[in-house]
C-alpha cells in the first residue's frame, strides 16, 4: 500500500466568491457550505466563523477538529462508510490543506468544555492554535437525542473537511509525504535483520462521548482489528468523543498520527513496522479482559519483538494500558506506553489509575491537572455560557476584575495527546 | 450475567427500581462498590469513567454481580484503587452541580451501553 499526502501550504484563511486558494491563502465560500451543510439531518442553523493564529479569539466548546482534504487519485474517498461508499482507503494520493483546520463547536451536553485559544498562554498549550480555523458553530433541531445530536455534529464536520477540501485539488503541492509499507512476508525478506514492532492504538469505546469510529463502525462493536497504517492517516478513523478535551484524539490527530509517521520514519532503518492493532477501551471488567488477551495474541501472531501502546482518555482506560503491556511482555515483547498524567497541581501525585510491574518504558504527553491562566478574548466563538465551565471550580479560580481564568490543562483541546500530536513536550535535567 | 446497579443517580433508579440506591455523591458510590466488591461480588462495569469531566460528575452508576462469588483480586484491587484515584484526581474540586441534569443523562446512557456489552 502506497499513501502520498500532498501538501498545500495554507498560512491565512478569508471569505470569497469560491472554494480556492491563492498563494497560501485558503478562500471559503461561506454561502455555500451554509448552504451544504445545512441539508445534514438534523441541523437547523450552521455559523461559519473563521480563526487566525495570533488572534485574541477563543474557541468553545470545541467538538471535533478535521484537516480538509480531497482525495485525487485511489479508492475510499472523502470518509469511507460514513460520507462515501465502503472502499479501503490507504492507497493513492490524496492533497491536503496543511495548516488549514475545521472545528466543529456544538454543545451536547452543559459540562462540555474543549477550548482552543488562538493567543497568549492558552495557545501555547493546544496545536490548534497554529492553524488558520474555519469554525463551524452547529445548532440543532429541537427534540433530537444526544446520539442524534452527537451523531449530526460528527458528520457535519466531516462534510465541512470534505467540501472545504475541494478547494485544494488544483491547487499546487507544495511538499509530498509518502508512506508505503507492503505485506508483512514481503518487509521481512527486505529487513530480516530489524526488529518487528506493532503499533496499538486504544480507542474510547463506552458510549455517548465516548466513542471512536473506523470505516463507520463504532469501536465498541469490534474486537481488536489490524489496519494498514496508510488507512489512519487517510480517513479510516474518525472521533467521536468529546469530553475529555486535552486527551480525546480529534479526528485531526488520527489523519496526522504521529506514532504512526515516526514509525514510517524508522521503518527499515532501525525497525519494521508491521502494522497498527486498534482496540477498544471497553467499560466491562471482562470486555477489558477479552480485548486485552486479544490484541496480546495479535501482535505475537504478527510476530512483534516490540508493541508501542498509546491510550486515550484516563480513568478506566488506564487498566487497559497496563494489562495490554503484562500480557505482552509475558509473551516476550517489549512495549513502550505512551499516555499522560493526572497527577494533580504541583505534578507528584501517582499519574495512573493502574499500574503493572512490567510497565517500566512509559512516554508521558504531560499532566493534565497542570494548572494554566487563560487571559480574557476579545472574540469568542461558541457558547460563551460554556466559558464559566473553564473556570476551576475552586476558591481564586476566576477573577472577574481583568476577566482572567485559572483552569486545569484537561480543558484544552489536544492539550495532552496520547499518540503525540501536540505541542507539550519534556526536558531533561 | 445477571446484575445489580449501584447507583445515586435518580434517572437509573428510576429506570431500575431494584437498584442498590446509594445516599451521597460518587465517591459514597465508589466505596459502596468497593466494600461489596471485597465481600465478594464480581466487578461488571468499571468504577471509574473513561474521561477526567466525569470524574466531577455528582452521580455514578456501577453494575456488579447479584450473586456473590470468590473475591477476584484483580476486580479488588481495581475497586479499591478508583476510591484513591477519585479523591486525588478531584484535589480542591468539588462536584459540578451546575450540569446535574446533563450529567443524570450521560450516566443513564453510559449504563445502558455498560448493560448491552455485558450481555454480549
Amino acid at each position: 500500500m502506497k499513501l502520498e499526502l500532498q501538501n498545500v501550504k495554507i498560512t491565512d484563511l478569508e471569505f470569497g466568491p469560491k472554494m480556492d486558494v491563492v498563494g497560501e491563502k485558503l478562500i471559503i465560500d461561506k454561502e455555500l457550505l451554509r448552504e451544504k451543510l445545512l441539508k445534514v439531518p438534523g441541523v437547523k442553523e450552521i455559523k461559519i466563523d473563521l480563526a487566525k493564529p495570533g488572534e485574541k479569539c477563543r474557541i468553545i466548546p470545541v467538538k471535533d477538529v478535521i484537516e480538509p482534504r480531497v482525495k485525487v487519485e485511489g479508492k475510499g474517498k472523502g470518509f469511507p462508510g460514513v460520507t462515501a461508499e465502503v472502499e479501503p482507503c490507504g492507497d493513492g494520493v490524496v492533497k491536503v490543506l496543511k495548516g488549514a483546520a475545521v472545528v466543529t463547536i456544538g454543545d451536547i451536553v452543559g459540562f462540555q468544555e474543549g477550548v482552543i485559544d488562538m493567543w497568549g498562554e492558552g495557545a501555547k498549550w493546544t496545536p490548534f492554535s497554529k492553524t488558520c480555523n474555519i469554525v463551524v458553530d452547529i445548532t440543532p433541531e429541537a427534540g433530537l437525542h444526544p446520539h442524534e445530536h452527537e451523531a449530526t455534529c460528527r458528520l457535519v464536520g466531516l462534510r465541512a473537511s470534505e467540501l472545504i477540501g475541494e478547494a485544494a485539488r488544483e491547487a499546487e503541492a507544495q511538499e509530498s509525504e509518502v508512506y508505503e509499507l507492503e505485506d508483512n512476508h514481503a518487509e521481512r525478506k527486505k529487513y530480516p535483520d530489524l526488529p518487528g514492532v506493532v503499533y496499538v492504538e486504544m480507542l474510547i469505546s463506552q458510549g455517548l462521548l465516548h466513542d471512536g469510529y473506523a470505516y463507520g463502525v463504532n469501536t465498541s462493536q469490534i474486537l481488536p482489528t489490524i489496519i494498514h497504517p496508510n488507512e489512519e492517516l487517510d480517513n479510516a478513523i474518525i472521533s467521536g468523543n468529546c469530553v475529555a478535551a486535552c486527551d480525546k484524539i480529534t479526528t485531526y490527530q488520527h489523519q496526522n498520527n504521529k506514532v504512526i509517521k515516526d514509525l514510517f520514519k524508522l521503518h527499515g532503518k532501525e525497525i519494521n513496522f508491521l502494522g497498527v492493532i486498534l482496540a477498544p477501551e471497553m467499560t466491562t471488567l471482562d470486555g477489558k479482559l477479552r480485548v486485552c488477551d486479544y490484541t496480546a495474541k495479535l501482535c505475537k501472531l504478527l510476530g512483534a519483538e516490540g508493541v508501542i501502546i498509546s491510550e486515550e482518555g484516563y480513568g478506566n482506560p488506564d487498566s487497559d494500558l497496563v494489562m495490554i503491556c503484562s500480557r505482552c511482555e509475558k509473551m516476550g515483547m517489549k512495549t513502550v506506553l505512551i499516555t499522560d498524567e493526572c497527577s494533580g497541581w504541583d505534578g507528584m501525585s501517582q499519574p495512573l489509575t493502574d499500574t503493572a510491574a512490567e510497565a517500566v518504558a512509559v512516554i508521558s504527553t504531560g499532566n493534565v491537572s497542570h494548572v494554566v491562566e487563560l487571559e480574557k478574548a476579545d472574540r469568542v466563538l461558541g457558547d460563551s455560557e460554556a466559558i464559566a465551565n473553564l473556570a476551576g471550580g475552586w476558591a481564586g479560580a476566576y477573577n472577574p476584575e481583568d476577566g482572567t481564568m485559572k483552569c486545569e490543562l484537561n480543558a484544552v483541546i489536544g492539550a495532552t495527546s496520547e499518540i503525540g500530536y501536540h505541542n507539550a513536550t519534556v526536558e531533561l535535567y | 450475567m445477571s446484575f445489580q446497579i449501584v447507583t445515586n443517580n435518580p434517572q437509573v433508579i428510576k429506570e431500575f427500581p431494584s437498584c442498590l440506591e446509594v445516599e451521597g455523591d460518587i465517591e459514597a458510590v465508589l466505596r459502596r462498590v468497593r466494600d461489596l466488591v471485597y465481600e465478594g461480588y464480581g466487578l461488571i462495569s468499571m468504577p471509574l469513567p473513561a474521561s477526567l469531566k466525569l470524574l466531577y460528575s455528582p452521580v455514578r452508576s456501577v453494575l456488579i454481580t447479584s450473586e456473590k462469588q470468590e473475591v477476584n483480586p484483580v476486580a479488588a484491587e481495581i475497586a479499591g484503587n478508583s476510591v484513591l484515584t477519585l479523591e486525588r484526581t478531584r484535589g480542591q474540586r468539588g462536584p459540578d452541580l451546575r450540569h446535574r441534569s446533563d450529567y443524570e443523562k450521560l450516566d443513564y446512557i453510559l449504563v445502558q451501553q455498560a448493560i448491552a456489552e455485558s450481555r454480549r
